[in-house]
């Protein structure tokens, strides 16, 4: 008989085997995932919503997630909850895109300082327009907004200098930048906040060599300052809420962003020996789940769907003993996961105020 | 037909001491006052403390007459609770726009709004339930009266303390900055006065005699611990109260 090369490959290599014969819970698309997370491994996460779910996991899975800003503690845990503390590992709100994750990076060093850099909404609320949604109702005063944005800066920096693993759920290519010196902006000016002005702001669609080039910068920069650290890079399944591409249709555009987001993924989990690649997109979007895993709107993901990516991170990335602990939670969701109502989990998204028609 | 004497109910928590004293002392000076003031039973080491519970005194204010007042002085103290002890982590938020923010990097700025949904959460809770009960008990007026603000003297505070902050090791921790602490101050009366305005009650703020300048409580008017005024001080309210009292009698009546 013939020798060739699929004749060794595992299971996972096989489509029937793999994806169409198992029963949709037990689908596992993790390829190669070397990297261990102990229970005193310090994971930080940033990302767009869907980064939120993996935030909200590793919280309540007994794990080291690392908060570097945590909120006063003479302030109760709801009460920092409400304002977002501990939504990330440092008050940043979503990062969407690439870009506004290196620029991140440098504000947080200095090196960057962007011309449009509040906005005023009434008297007393002022926003960070770098994370405008992040101190619920706005600062009260430009000095107030200022200082907190210096202290949330320096705890950026130290959770990149103090981090083991830096979870980062890469969300979208569209953005709006300001003309004048290219700061890209979370949410486009004047929906969450801020005056949109064409003469100062203008769309922004990343290519994929623009993605590989801020991830190389943001990489290589975190190497320098914390040379152990480990990137896990996945890509978020959640559609975009609307496209600004001209002429574009929403789902082309989706498709083209999260294409290039993985295409960058890849690239970079081959290039570099401490990043790695997580399939969350392929669980949730993969047709062996016929689409289950979203909500009515199509766009939303389901705790079930939420349920199938946390349990296999859990199970290919941590130590046994928290593993088969895991197990157990996942393969009682899994169980049931289809069959149960269509449980919605909430997370802040301010790309929904791109469409409140 | 004489006249109808307007019943004034007073009712509170420690800070109701002051003001039942001053009552007592008014009473002893052949001045009385017409003033029947309650402080809330609460049990402290097994021990009944106080004069009689809410629903007790919610019977009292349920058979007053609209041109009646109930002055309440329930609470007070949270924001002393908060702010007394220095706190390990050094704080300090911006109360309003006018108020000047220091650059320390030592110290942790929590924004106001924060702060504002932690206060009002918990005032809200407590303290506005027990207005709302007040309000909806009666036909009468119902004010509220502020807390004394705090004690600027950080030695007195030291020296003479409540066993809660003894406990909370306020000798090691010591006591942090006043102006800090006139903030908090600042910012639950700010709170508790929405609170009010939404429930339809007056507010009462501390007589501008026991002030300082600066807005602290007088020496003259410190009680013997870190948070509450004297006998003095309880003679001053006695005044407002009379005063708001005549004011309210020459109002148009109000309607029940």
């Amino acid at each position: 008989m013939t020798q060739h090369p699929y004749k060794s490959l595992p299971d996972k290599a096989f489509w029937r085997r793999s994806v169409a014969a198992p029963r949709p819970s037990d689908v596992d698309p993790v390829g190669l995932f070397d990297i261990r997370i102990e229970p005193d491994t310090k994971v930080a996460t940033a990302g767009s919503c869907f980064a939120q779910h993996i935030a909200r996991y590793l919280k309540s899975s007994g794990f080291n997630y690392y908060v570097a800003e945590k909120g006063h503690p003479i302030l109760p845990e709801s009460t920092r909850n409400q304002n977002n503390y501990g939504l990330y590992s440092a008050r940043y709100g979503n990062i969407y895109t690439a870009r506004q994750l290196w620029q991140l990076f440098q504000r947080s060093y200095g090196a960057f300082a962007p011309e449009e850099d509040i906005w005023q909404e009434a008297d007393d609320v002022f926003l960070d327009p770098f994370r405008p949604s992040a101190q619920p109702g706005g600062f009260i005063s430009e000095a107030e907004m200022r200082a907190d944005r210096a202290q949330h800066l320096a705890a950026v920096r130290h959770m990149f200098e103090t981090l083991d693993v830096f979870v980062f759920t890469l969300g979208l290519t569209e953005c709006f930048r300001s003309i004048s010196d290219g700061a890209v902006f979370p949410i486009c000016p004047g929906v969450e906040g801020g005056v949109f002005d064409p003469a100062r702001h203008e769309f922004y669609n990343q290519p994929v060599d623009d993605v590989l080039h801020d991830l190389e910068q943001f990489i290589d920069a975190l190497s320098r300052i914390n040379p152990a650290a480990k990137i896990i890079l996945t890509v978020s399944p959640v559609p975009l809420m609307a496209t600004a591409e001209p002429e574009a249709h929403v789902l082309a555009s989706t498709t083209y962003s999260k294409s290039v987001l993985r295409v960058a993924a890849e690239m970079l989990r081959k290039k570099h020996n401490h990043v790695h690649y997580f399939p969350s997109f392929e669980i949730i979007t993969g047709s062996f789940n016929r689409g289950g895993y979203f909500a009515d709107d199509l766009r939303n993901v389901l705790e079930s769907g939420v349920s199938h990516v946390m349990g296999l991170f859990m199970h290919h990335a941590t130590a046994s003993q928290v593993q088969e602990k895991q197990k157990e939670t996942v393969a009682q969701d899994m169980d049931t996961h289809m069959a149960r109502a269509q449980h919605l989990v909430e997370v802040e998204c301010d790309e929904v105020a791109l469409d409140k028609s | 037909m004489g006249t109808r004497q307007t019943k004034i109910l007073f009712f509170g928590d420690s800070h109701a001491h002051a003001i039942k004293n001053a009552i007592e002392r008014r009473q002893e000076s052949g001045n009385p006052v017409n003033i029947e003031a309650y402080r809330l039973l609460k049990i402290k080491n097994d021990q009944p403390f106080g004069d009689i519970d809410l629903e007790e005194f919610l019977e009292k204010t349920a058979a007053l007459a609209p041109e009646d007042i109930v002055i309440s002085a329930i609470g007070g103290n949270q924001h002393a609770v908060f702010s007394t002890i220095q706190h390990p982590q050094p704080f300090n938020f911006q109360l309003n726009s006018n108020d000047f923010l220091e650059n320390d990097p030592e110290t942790q700025i929590i924004p106001a709004r924060v702060l504002r949904t932690h206060f009002t959460a918990g005032l809200a809770g407590r303290d506005g339930k027990t207005l709302q009960a007040f309000r909806a008990s009666t036909a009468a007026h119902v004010i509220h009266l502020m807390p004394p603000p705090p004690k600027e003297d950080n030695a007195h505070i030291l020296r003479h303390h409540e066993t809660r902050f003894r406990q909370e090791n306020i000798s090691q921790l010591g006591v942090s900055s006043p102006k800090l602490r006139l903030k908090f101050w600042q910012l639950q009366t700010s709170i508790l006065r929405s609170i009010c305005d939404e429930l339809d009650i007056q507010t009462m703020l501390p007589p501008d005699q026991a002030l300082t300048s600066d807005g602290f409580l007088k020496p003259e008017y410190y009680a013997g611990d870190a948070t509450h005024a004297n006998t003095r001080y309880g003679e001053l309210v006695l005044q407002q109260i009379e005063m708001r009292s005549k004011q309210i009698a020459r109002e148009p009546q109000r309607l029940p």
